[in-house]
């Protein structure tokens, strides 16, 4: 057992001393990855503002220019057009040369109707109508809420003489747990640190057997008295290591400086990151075994990256995915791991909540491990 | 004991059959020989000897134990130097020697002790921090001989360790290998090279996927060419090669084989005296010609030849 230990060590250790010769690789990746989730942390953590906005004002009455006036005020929106007539507008927004006319793309025209005012103070119902941009979704949708909240609180306002803390009673009331302010970051940062930590340390495992086979040291290699556990493990050990130091890195990054709460247990959360890497190793090392080359390896691990990412829940709550989806997603070592970590983090879930993901990475894990060996064994072909 | 014995072991890659059911034996302690055209199956047949390479039929056993059955501890016992270089280029020639020697269980204490050793062996003093991918052919060749030999296997495979490098280093290098093989130590070794065959002590020869001479060198020559050799200096070689062979064809001479060697032309045959006068009756043009025993290069071409014609 210890010869086992020092000897998937002694593989280890000549795996840093590549890995320190290659004066490339390994800042490229480090400091690629952490300039990468610093421009994701600045980018989502601020809110979506200032989407240009047309309007048409077949009104021109006071209260039109009220209501432009509040539209215009809000944070979101911001008017960029007052054009003549509806089709003049839809132009606006087929206009997609934002590189020189980066005011061109509209999100949201206003339509308001000739008659609004008059409407509006005798007490009717006017019919302005809002045209949105779908080809943007995300801030069309922000557009939509926004918009159409302004246009509610302006109604009050004129024909009830209502402020909206008159009746705000009127409305449910809103609690927001674990996110109080929904910051958008809370919830983008931990997947994207999650990718970071799964895509460098995939990188490097694909590596670590294609490059022994590019050399032509495999054979040698192969040759020698190693088991194959030894192997396996002693390849995957300095991915790991480059891994989880960079792990800790974007989790100091991530809460020192961008605010994400660490709520639950730290080192409930480094633990069971060691069972992810070995788990995400074990497939990095097995790819690396199939391809011919590294660029074969790498390759691969962009294909990997795609098919897993669908089923990680690093965009889109897995539940919201169809049901076979979800099934395979269980088999998908990533899923398991940004459960645990968004839950760890904003949630302060513990082992007694957690621990079917767990022991679900701990299986997926082993199996993977132990095929992988199984194949450096067998592929005497 | 003997170091290897192989039967009847084959070796197919798809329809197409690289190694076709041979059998040799490698006597324990000797430097055996394995020779062969490019593409004949030297590589295929070590890679299988060491478990790298499964069969399609056939058995062997190294150091008596059957390959199909070979582990760890086997391994433990072998040193391999393959035919492209396979130590890591990045490294320098201590750290890669250190894993070598850590990968088959050596202590440290022993590892450093065994890396002097082979260090002053081969010759690599003061090139120990050296990049492995800094030295020239020859010393990397004896870097990866270093390797194979630290752990003192007690059977190398080495293929083809000298391709590429000049014949002062070769003599070297072969000097190294002769001094192991006194150890008690069995050196199996593929070469091109007919200088180096002459010096092992038992040979085979593959010829694409079959064994067609084993045997201690001299035995070979004496087997296949019992006759001498007529060397002949010529103008023009290669048509004095055709005319003679056209007389060998139309009967008039009696020889064995005729072939090109260098800028002369070889002729196998009986009675060199007799040939002689033969040869100048047909007006062949010879600047000046001596008699040979026939070399083991001049074997090995008469056996291609009949098997070619077979
Ligand atoms: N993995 C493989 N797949 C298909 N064919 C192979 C494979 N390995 C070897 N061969 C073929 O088997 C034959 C024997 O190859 P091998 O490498 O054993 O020859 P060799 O005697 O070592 O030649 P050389 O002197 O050039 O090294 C060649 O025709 C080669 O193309
Ligand atoms: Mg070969």
């Amino acid at each position: 057992m210890k010869s086992t230990i020092n000897r998937t060590l002694d593989i280890a250790w000549k795996e840093l001393l590549h890995m320190r010769k290659d004066r490339v690789l390994l800042p490229f990746l480090v400091i690629g990855f952490l300039l990468e989730l610093t421009f994701v942390a600045w980018a989502t953590s601020q809110p979506i503002d200032n989407l240009n906005m047309a309007v048409v004002d077949l009104d021109q009455s006071e209260q039109s220019a009220a209501l432009v006036a509040a539209l215009d005020a809000t944070d979101t929106l911001t008017l960029r057009h007052e054009v003549a007539d509806e089709a003049t507008a839809i132009e606006a927004m087929d206009q997609v040369n934002t590189v020189l006319t980066p005011h061109a793309n509209t999100i949201l025209t206003l339509v308001i109707p000739a008659g609004f005012g008059d409407t509006l103070t005798s007490g009717g119902q006017p019919d302005v109508r809002i045209i949105l941009n779908g080809a943007e979704s995300v801030s069309a949708r922000e557009a939509r809420r926004v918009a159409e909240q302004t246009i509610l609180e302006q109604g009050m306002r004129v024909r009830f003489n209502m402020e909206p803390a008159d009746y705000e009673d009127q409305l449910p009331q809103v609690t927001v747990k674990y996110n109080e302010d929904l910051e958008r970051s809370w919830y983008t940062l931990p997947g994207e640190a999650a990718l970071i930590f799964y895509m460098v340390t995939m990188a490097l495992a694909a590596l670590a057997i294609s490059r022994e086979r590019e050399w032509g040291t495999y054979e040698q290699l192969r040759v020698m008295p190693f088991r194959s556990v030894e192997v396996i493990l002693g390849k995957a050990l300095s991915p790991m290591l480059v891994g989880y130091v960079l792990f800790l890195s974007v989790l100091a990054l991530m809460t020192l400086v961008f605010g994400v709460p660490l709520r639950g247990s730290l080192p409930l959360l480094l633990i069971v990151a060691v069972l992810y890497l070995l788990a995400e190793m074990g497939k990095g090392v097995l790819l690396s075994m199939m391809a011919r080359t590294q660029l074969q390896a790498v390759l691969l691990v962009f294909v990997l990256v795609m098919v897993d990412l669908i089923f990680s829940g690093y965009a889109v709550a897995v539940e919201t995915l169809p049901q076979l989806v979800q099934t395979i997603a269980n088999f998908i070592p990533i899923r398991h791991w940004l459960v645990i970590l968004r839950g760890v983090m904003l949630k302060n879930a513990g082992l007694d909540v957690l621990w079917p993901h767990i022991v679900a990475l701990i299986a997926i894990g082993a199996v993977i491990i132990i095929f992988t060996a199984w194949q450096y064994r067998r592929n005497a072909s | 004991m003997l170091a290897t014995s192989v039967n009847h072991l084959t070796r197919r890659f798809g329809s197409f059959t690289a190694v076709n059911g041979i059998s040799f034996e490698v006597p324990e302690g000797q430097v055996f020989g394995f020779l062969g055209p490019n593409g004949s199956g030297k590589t295929t047949t070590i890679r299988m000897l060491l478990g790298l390479l499964q069969p399609s039929d056939g058995t062997a056993t190294v150091l008596g134990q059957d390959i199909s059955r070979a582990g760890n501890e086997l391994r433990e016992q072998l040193g391999y130097m393959s035919q492209k270089f396979s130590l890591y280029r990045d490294l320098t020639v201590v750290e890669n020697l250190r894993f070598f020697g850590k990968g088959y269980g050596l202590s440290n204490a022993t590892l450093r002790q065994r890396i002097e050793e082979v260090i002053g062996i081969t010759g690599l003093q003061g090139q120990e921090n050296t990049p492995t991918k800094n030295l020239s052919g020859g010393w990397a060749q004896r870097l990866a001989l270093s390797a194979a030999i630290l752990h003192k296997p007690q059977l190398i495979f080495l293929d083809e360790p000298t391709a590429g490098v000049d014949p002062i280093q070769r003599r070297a290098f072969w000097g190294l290998l002769y001094d192991l093989a006194r150890t008690d130590v069995t050196i199996f070794v593929t070469t091109h090279y007919m200088d180096e065959a002459e010096h092992c002590e038992n040979l085979a020869f593959i010829y694409f996927g079959d064994i067609i001479a084993r045997g201690a060198p001299h035995d070979i020559v004496e087997s296949t060419l019992p006759e001498h050799v007529l060397a002949i200096e010529t103008r023009d070689p290669v048509q004095t090669l055709h005319a003679i062979r056209n007389l060998k064809q139309g009967g008039v001479l009696d020889a064995d084989g005729v072939s090109l060697f260098g800028a002369e032309v070889h002729v196998n045959i009986q009675d060199p005296d007799l040939a002689k006068s033969v040869l100048a009756q047909n007006g062949i043009d010879m600047q000046r010609t001596y008699a040979a025993r026939p070399s083991l290069e001049d074997a090995f071409i008469a056996l291609v030849d009949r098997v070619d014609t077979k």
